[in-house]
Formats: C-alpha cells, structure tokens, sequence
C-alpha cells in the first residue's frame, strides 16, 4: 500500500521538478541551420521554429514571396530553451516582392512582428535571440517600399501589458529597432 | 483535521505574504527600447507603455503621424515602478506621392443571382494586366456553378456570403 502511494509521488515529483519541464526534447538536442540564397526570378519561402508546442517557450516564423532579385542568409540555432535566427538580406524588386517576420515568446511575454511590401529594394539585417528569460530584438533595415513593425511586452503570457507599439513606415525608410525584455540589466 | 486547517492556513500565508503581490511583474523585470528611423514619405506609429492595468501605475502613449521627412529616435526603459520615455526628432512636411506606374486604375465587378442563374460581369484593366473569368455553367441538378480565376499584380479583395 504503502508502495502504490509513494511510487506515484516519486514520479510526480520528478516530473514536476524537472527543469525544462514536459517541453523539453527527448531526442532532438538542437538544431543548426545557414543558409544563403542568390535568386533572381520567383521565390516563395517559408520557415518556423518552435521549442515548444502550443502557446508555450518560443516560436518564430519567417517567409519572401514574390518575383524579383534576391540574396539573403539565415543562420538559426534552436535547441529546446532557447532560439537564435537572423537574416540578412538584398532584395530588390518592382514591387512584387515581400518578406515578413514574427517572433513570439510565450515564456517572457513578448512579441515582435516586421514586414516588408511593395519592395522597390530592401536591405535588412535582423536579429532574434529568445530563451526562458530574456527576448533580445534587433531590426535593422533600409529600402524603398512599405515597411511595418509591430511589438507587444507582456509580463509572461497573461500579465499585465508593458508595451504595445505598432508602425507603418512608406517611401525611403532606414530602421534601427533593438527591443529587450526579461531579465536584461539596466542600460 | 488540525494539519489540513494549518496546511491550508500556511499556503495561505505564503501567498499573502508574497513580495510579488498581483500589481507586480512577476517575470519580465524590465523592457528596453531603442529605435531610430529616418522616413521621407509616409508614417504611422504608435508607442503605448504601461507599468499596470487599469487606473493604476503609470501610462505613455506617443504616436506621430503623417508625410513628410522625419528623422526621430525614441529611447525607453520601463520596469514596475517607473517610464523612461525620450524621443528625440526632426520632422519636416510635405506631401508623399508614391511612384505609380501609368496603368494604375484597375477595377472589376461581378454581380450574381444563383436563383436564377444569371451572372453580369465587368472589368476594366489596362495593358499587361488580365482578369480571367471563367463562364457560369450548370450542374446535374440545375444550380449555377462558379469558378472564379485571376491573376493580377497588385490587391486582391475576396468575399463570400
């Protein structure tokens, strides 16, 4: 009796103080990608990263569609706490062209969100780094077209909203965005 | 029933005594912000911050709007008890026109009555530019079936009801 009693708690405690919890891999322990691409024609690309499923840890998902010339290189690593994406890329076009990008932090509470249409042409550089704690966001870009940012901080999931911003930006534009919430020092 | 009472009565404590009472933030122990953007055409942001809901804390809202050329940067640090908030800029007006190409104007109408299966459309583009549009036909049972196909550059309102 005393047995049946004791076994389950054993295993309710070792689920309940494991530290990365019912997320973490059980097989997978990273992933590591680069890419670079050089096109000129027609290019329709999508990408998502997860460490988690459902409205847990961290997602990001990042596309181009459209026609026009384009050079850009990803470098992503994912492992189950924690992301790093950044994307660098040349894009020009008569405006049949858009990239767009959107990352969200379930565990912090933050969300950052660009997006690029009618690109005449474009030159972006645009980093994200998202782990338990902390949401590091830095967009750097510059072209002629119609760009769009978007950005929430909330204190984990369901706390109190910190920060809403949303910006439309037509015409020539140069954009240098950093965003930090989480645990970050003070600057 | 003395140790469930005191259980209860201690978890109670713990929660009371928390020092993260419900105003505080309980994960996020700070956001910063850095932005500089340098536009000449057309802009449209807004920047809310707040340290609580509702009526309490502190609360920002900044928010510029327009054409013209600006150069601005904004700064900001927010934690649970304060707003940091500068923002630093140059604006200058005048009007954006954005580049449009001489085939600009393109428009297109369908009207249908499935009930008598009739359909009526029109459209009008320029050069280079082509709306296809299929014939309405018939099924088995005597409805009107439609199809619709396009290809265009540019935006694309779909609806049905």
């Amino acid at each position: 009796m005393k047995a049946r009693v004791l076994l389950p708690l054993v295993v309710l405690s070792l689920m309940l103080g494991s530290p990365t919890g019912l997320g973490a891999w059980s097989i997978a322990g990273n992933v590591t990608e680069h890419s670079y691409i050089y096109l000129s024609g027609y290019i329709d690309e999508m990408k998502i990263y997860q460490t988690d499923k459902g409205i847990a840890g961290q997602k990001l998902v990042v596309g181009t569609e459209g026609s026009g010339t384009v050079a850009k290189r990803q470098t992503a690593y994912v492992d189950d706490s924690e992301m790093y994406f950044n994307e660098w890329g040349v894009f020009q076009s008569e405006g049949d062209l858009r990239n767009a990008l959107c990352a969200k932090n379930y565990a912090v509470g933050t969300v950052v969100s660009e997006s690029y249409t009618e690109i005449d042409y474009l030159i972006k550089d645009t980093t994200v780094f998202q782990n338990d704690n902390v949401s590091v966001y830095s967009i750097a870009s510059e072209g002629r077209g119609t760009a769009r940012l978007g950005a929430r901080v909330k204190d984990g999931y369901d706390g109190v909203t910190i920060m809403t911003y949303g910006g439309t930006y037509i015409g020539d534009f140069n954009i240098r965005f950093d965003l930090g919430g989480g645990g970050l020092p003070c600057p | 029933m003395k140790a469930r009472v005191l259980l209860l009565f201690a978890v109670l404590l713990v929660v009371l005594s928390s020092p993260t009472v419900l105003a505080d933030w309980e994960i996020s122990k700070n956001v910063t912000h850095r932005s500089t953007i340098s536009l000449r055409g057309y802009m449209d942001e807004i920047f809310i911050y707040q340290t609580e809901e509702g009526l309490a804390g502190s609360k920002l809202v900044y928010g510029s709007r327009g054409s013209g050329t600006a150069t601005r940067t904004v700064t900001s640090y927010v934690d649970e008890c304060e707003i940091y908030f500068n923002i630093q800029g140059e604006f200058d007006y005048h009007p954006y026109e954005p580049q449009t190409s001489e085939n600009d104007l393109r428009g297109a109408l369908r009207a249908k009555n499935r009930e008598v299966g009739t359909i009526i459309s029109e459209n009008y583009s320029e050069m280079a530019y082509l709306i296809e549009e299929p014939v309405s036909s018939q099924n088995d049972d005597g409805l009107p079936v439609y199809e619709i196909s396009s290809r265009q550059r540019g935006t694309v309102w779909l609806g049905t009801w």
